[in-house]
């Protein structure tokens, strides 16, 4: 019987202070990830002590969700503003017809919350706005992982400045026609690598949404996988990953990797930034535009 | 001149060309926006504002791609 009180042996993150137990029927459940020498009881217990947040609940953020819900993440936060609509079904595999109107979030939770009954799922029914984030970003490093799900650039950009000045891990996938990019930046582990806004500054052109070229399910799913895999990888102190943009050509089924790098010119993390300020204005200005 | 490799096509470009001269010249050639650009030299993302003091060497390998928003 696994009776004592698990402790992370990883560094770095607030998964660490485990408190959870492994217990026997958890022990089975996930046995064949404690198996793995990476994961073992103790990287169990930092999922089941960790709190991730989703911002995006549409087809990256449907499977991200059940696959860190099914892997025992014990706290998730799924934030999104969006109704259930019939052109979301073909990828956004946790709803149904009978889902339409529903609030994604929502309809998420519930789904999850009653398959996963040892996860704590919360459902956040807004768009992510400077207005709406304040009360879920109000302690620092109050989340382990922040996950960008979101499907458009506005919003990508806001997410990166939150997680700069919440220090927060940030794993953002994306997809649209045949190409999908997954990246990961963790300020306070590789500032070198800068940020999202370094990598595509907020005045950039943006061609690829869902939206306007299509997209398969698989190839959203592809994209959310790696995403979620990426994730747990960093809530068992892995963080070889950080700093690493990984670009998915559906086509060819390519991966090419490269690596992210600062602008020191950077206006929400290089020297001249103010973070806390960039978050407020940049968001406020764009507070009403804000979906996914 | 010198050679270089944009995303895998062999390029001739003056020597000590500026990447924003080689993007600029690129994007036109193959009515790409260059605001819709970013690119990574030699696997190593060159931040826009890098770009006009980078010079291209001989054998650089560009990268060329657009950002994607979906989700």
């Amino acid at each position: 019987m696994v009776t004592e009180q698990l402790t992370s042996t990883a560094s770095g993150n607030k998964a660490n202070s485990g408190t959870k137990a492994l217990s026997d029927s958890d022990f089975l459940r996930y046995s064949r990830q404690v198996l793995l020498a990476e994961v073992g009881e103790s990287g169990q217990a930092q999922f089941a002590n960790a709190h991730v947040i989703v911002i995006g609940v549409g087809g990256l953020g449907n499977l991200v969700a059940q696959y860190l819900a099914a892997a025992g993440v014990g706290n998730i936060t799924l934030v999104d503003g969006d109704k259930v609509e019939v052109s979301n079904l073909p990828r956004q595999l946790l709803f149904h017809d009978s889902d339409i109107g529903v609030n994604k979030a929502v309809a998420a939770s519930a789904k999850l919350t009653k398959a996963y009954t040892q996860v704590r799922i919360s459902a956040v029914a807004e768009h992510l706005t400077a207005t709406s984030m304040q009360p879920l970003f109000k302690l620092d490093r109050q989340y382990d992982v922040l996950l960008d799900c979101s499907d458009n650039f506005e919003t990508r950009q806001l997410v990166n400045r939150i997680a700069v000045s919440q220090n927060i891990a940030l794993v953002s996938a994306s997809a649209a026609h045949f190409q999908g990019q997954l990246l990961c930046i963790e300020q306070q582990y590789k500032p070198d690598s800068g940020c999202y806004h370094c990598l595509f500054p907020a005045d950039m052109k943006v061609n690829q949404t869902c939206q306007t070229i299509g997209v398969l399910g698989p190839m959203v799913g592809t994209l959310a996988s790696m995403q979620s895999l990426m994730a747990l990888q960093l809530l068992l102190g892995n963080k070889q990953l950080v700093g690493n943009l990984y670009r998915f050509d559906g086509k060819q089924f390519s991966w090419r990797q490269l690596i992210i790098t600062r602008d020191e010119s950077c206006s929400v993390c290089g020297q001249a930034s103010h973070y806390n300020e960039c978050v407020t204005s940049a968001g406020t200005a764009n507070q009403n535009q804000h979906e996914y | 001149m010198i050679t270089i490799f944009i995303n895998d096509a062999m390029k001739q470009v003056e020597q000590g060309a500026s990447l924003t001269k080689v993007l600029e010249q690129y994007s036109l050639e193959n009515d790409i926006q260059l605001a819709a650009i970013a690119v990574a030299i030699n696997n190593c993302v060159a931040p826009r504002a890098t770009w006009h003091t980078t010079q291209c060497q001989a054998n650089d390998k560009l990268e060329l791609f657009s950002v994607v928003a979906g989700g």
